[in-house]
Parts: C-alpha cells; sequence; structure tokens
C-alpha cells in the first residue's frame, strides 16, 4: 500500500504547475477583488478571472483544461460574484469550445487564444448585463459604456497572462516528450 | 469533456436555485470564510503600497488637511441641518433632535473593507467581521461622519457582505432635510448617472434646491436624520406627477476604507 503512495517526480512536476495555475487564479481573483475593486480603468473594473481560466484551457486542452475552468468557475461562484450561476456555465463552456475549436480548426497560439478570451469576457458580461436589465436594474445605454470599455480593458491583460500560462505550462515538459 | 460541459451546466442551475431560495449556502459560507484571512491580508499589503505611493508624492499632508477640512464641513453642516429641522419642529422636539443626544444611543462596531465586488454591475463589499462581531444582516454601514453606506445584506462567521447605497437593489426612505419632502432613495442606473443616487416619489409640489441634505427618515433598519447625500439635479420623473431627484451620496466611496456597523439603536 506504502509503495502507491509513493510519487514519481514527473507527479511532483504535475502538482507543481497545478498549484501554479491554481495560484494565477487566486492572484487574479485577488487583484480583481481586492486591488482594483474599489479603483476603475478607463472607467470600468477589469474583470481578470475569465481572462486565467480561458488561457489555462485553450492551453491545456479541453479536458484537463476543461476541469480547471469547472473547479475555478465553482470556487469564483462561491466566492460571492455577481451572478456566479452565469459564470459557472460561461466560464467552463466557451473555453471548452474554444479549446475545442483550436485543436480541430485553430492552434492555440497568442492570437486565437486573445479572440476565445474576448468572446468569453463579452458573453459572460453579455448575458450578466442581460439578467440585470430584464429585471428592471440596469439601463440599456450601460452595455455601451461600461460592457464593452470593460472587455477590452479585461483583454488587456490577456497578453501578460497568456505568457505566464505558456511559462507554467513547460513544467513537466522534459518527461512528457 | 461533454461531462464537464454537463456538469457546468447543472452546477449552474443548482447554484441558481440554491441561491433563490437559500440565499448564502453552506458552500459559499465555507469559501468566504477561508477567503476572508486572505482577502485581508492582500488588502493590507494593498493598502500599505497605497500609502507608500501617497507619501512618494506628497499627498500625506494634503489628505490630512483635507480630512480636517470634511470634519469641519461636516460639523458645520450638521449645525445647519439641526437649525433647518429645529425650525419645523416644537420647543420640545428641538432638544430631542439635538444630533449628539439623538446619537448617544448607537452602538458601533468598526470594520476594514477587505475585498470589493469587482461587478460593474453591482456595488457591494466585504468586510472582515461577521456574527463573531456581533454583526447580523440589515444592520446599517456607516462613515466616521454617520454618513450612510449601505447594509449587511450576507454574512459569516469572520465576513460579511455590505450592499452600498449606490446599488440599484437597495431602497431607502428619506426626506429632504430643509423641506421634510420624503421619498425613496436608490442607486442611479443610467450610465450617465453611475455613482449617484436617485431619489424617487417626491411630491410635485416639493423645492428643491441644489445641495439640499437628504436624510434617513428612520425606521427599524435605519436609524433617523443620517445623511444619505446632496441634491445635484431635479425634475419630473416619467409619469409627469412625481418629481425625482439627483443626488451625490455623502460618503466617499472612493477613499473608503474603514467603515462603523451600527449594531443598536434605539428606532423612534
Amino acid at each position: 500500500m506504502l509503495d502507491k503512495l509513493y510519487i514519481t517526480p514527473k507527479q511532483w512536476l504535475h502538482i507543481l504547475r497545478w498549484t501554479l495555475y491554481s495560484l494565477l487564479f487566486l492572484l487574479a481573483m485577488m487583484l480583481q477583488t481586492v486591488v482594483f475593486g474599489n479603483h476603475t480603468i478607463f472607467g470600468v473594473q477589469p474583470n481578470l478571472v475569465p481572462v486565467v481560466i480561458t488561457c489555462v484551457c485553450l492551453r491545456e486542452g479541453a479536458e484537463r483544461g476543461g476541469l480547471f475552468a469547472l473547479l475555478t468557475s465553482l470556487f469564483w461562484c462561491l466566492s460571492g460574484a455577481d451572478e456566479g450561476s452565469v459564470s459557472i456555465a460561461v466560464l467552463t463552456i466557451v473555453p471548452v469550445l474554444g479549446s475545442l475549436l483550436c485543436s480541430a480548426v485553430l492552434t492555440n497560439r497568442f492570437l486565437p487564444c486573445l479572440a476565445i478570451t474576448v468572446v468569453t469576457l463579452f458573453t459572460e458580461q453579455t448575458l450578466i448585463f442581460l439578467l440585470k436589465y430584464f429585471f428592471g436594474t440596469m439601463a440599456g445605454s450601460r452595455f455601451v459604456t461600461d460592457l464593452i470599455p470593460c472587455v477590452l480593458v479585461s483583454a488587456l491583460a490577456q497578453p501578460v497572462v497568456y505568457l505566464l500560462v505558456k511559462c507554467i505550462e513547460k513544467i513537466g515538459d522534459a518527461y512528457e516528450s | 469533456m461533454k461531462l464537464i460541459v454537463v456538469l457546468a451546466l447543472i452546477l449552474a442551475i443548482v447554484t441558481a436555485i440554491s441561491s433563490g431560495l437559500f440565499g448564502t449556502t453552506w458552500a459559499e459560507k465555507a469559501v468566504q470564510t477561508v477567503l476572508t484571512p486572505i482577502r485581508s491580508g492582500f488588502s493590507s499589503i494593498s493598502r500599505q503600497i497605497e500609502r507608500y505611493y501617497n507619501y512618494v508624492f506628497a499627498y500625506e499632508a494634503l489628505e490630512a488637511k483635507n480630512e480636517y477640512l470634511e470634519q469641519r464641513i461636516m460639523e458645520i453642516e450638521n449645525q445647519v441641518r439641526s437649525a433647518d429641522a429645529l425650525e419645523r419642529e416644537n420647543a420640545y422636539l428641538r432638544e430631542l433632535l439635538n444630533l449628539s443626544k439623538l446619537h448617544d444611543d448607537y452602538h458601533y462596531c468598526d470594520a476594514y473593507i477587505v475585498s470589493w465586488d469587482s461587478s460593474n454591475w453591482k456595488s457591494t463589499f466585504t468586510i472582515g467581521k461577521g456574527t463573531n462581531a456581533g454583526l447580523e444582516t440589515g444592520m446599517v454601514a456607516v462613515t466616521q461622519y454617520g454618513q450612510v453606506v449601505g447594509t449587511i445584506s450576507e454574512i459569516g462567521t469572520n465576513w460579511a457582505v455590505v450592499t452600498t447605497i449606490l446599488d440599484t437593489s437597495l431602497e431607502i426612505r428619506a426626506s429632504i432635510a430643509s423641506s421634510g419632502h420624503i421619498g425613496v432613495v436608490q442607486g442611479a442606473y443610467s450610465s450617465g448617472e453611475v455613482g449617484k443616487l436617485r431619489m424617487t416619489y417626491l411630491p410635485s409640489e416639493a423645492v428643491l434646491r441644489n445641495n439640499d441634505q437628504v436624510v434617513t427618515t428612520g425606521s427599524s433598519v435605519y436609524p433617523k436624520d443620517l445623511i444619505i447625500g446632496y441634491v445635484i439635479d431635479a425634475g419630473y420623473d416619467e409619469t409627469g406627477v412625481a418629481k425625482y431627484a439627483l443626488l451625490n451620496p455623502a460618503a466617499d466611496f472612493d477613499t473608503l476604507e474603514q467603515i462603523y456597523i451600527i449594531t443598536d439603536f434605539i428606532s423612534e
């Protein structure tokens, strides 16, 4: 039984890789809620969590990345995110579909990743906005004044996040090849 | 992969239904309880960096001066507001409406803000105290100057979520201090009015002037005469029979770090 508890160097590197992804997610979450929570950039609050989830999902593939997206979006929802239920569905399904699209038609390089990140951000924000709009707590004009700038400002963080995810992804590569 | 997508949909539906039926679930409470110390740590580091930055750029002296002047303005405004109210009340009520006496029955609990809701469509923040400090949902949060910040909407052992008065979901019965006209204040939701408040259901004969103070009317939730904001614009609403006023919130949400929760007061 003790033999089964032995962790191989390859497994250690996998644990390290996913721990770093989780820390990156936590860092994005803290930046979003603590640092930028009460400050705006160009009049809007950036949305960093979808950027991290999408980048990890696209680089790691639909299965492993999808599971990461599901767990982190669930955690994001439980941490008190606005309309968190929408986030669970969107932040899992859109990156998974994006990852499938990348592996089938495109490549998981920077530009497709940026495009899918923008689609994820836009879908999530639009669904939340529509919920608020139909319940009468949001004016329609804020779609243009707040939602679109929020998506664009959040997408500005994508190159940095993409680079970090790419570096983390390389951990354990030697064993896999 | 299909399983992940199906699981995501099921979890989305389950969390939506459970939060709708039961409010804050045990899972949310557990996550928030774990996150609060991390957020507190991040928040204090962030504050330190911000203070250092301000120090470097020599804003500290200006800030202190600004704080002193704000306090002076609040003292003077309190005196003016008392005078406005005294004009409308008889001699006996004048004694009762003396602010210092009124505030004797308040019991406060101070708390630091550890995180803000990051959504552009909602205005809430989390504080680092909860039921362990005697807080409950529905309690009112104010600044050190008695300006209304919001109410506690969710609570856990070591955390509480405060929905601010800027959120469109919060409605407060309020009155114009100088004239006594009563209306309902809530967060303004139009694009040009972000960060402002909207006072509705004001009678058509209400006379509204710029910088008129708007205060709470007093209820089992809100103590009387807490300052909500100042009138900056007014007009007739869509029906044409009632007036509305656009208000600047009295509390400065941009620099808010510490708040005071009124844990007990004598409601009139």
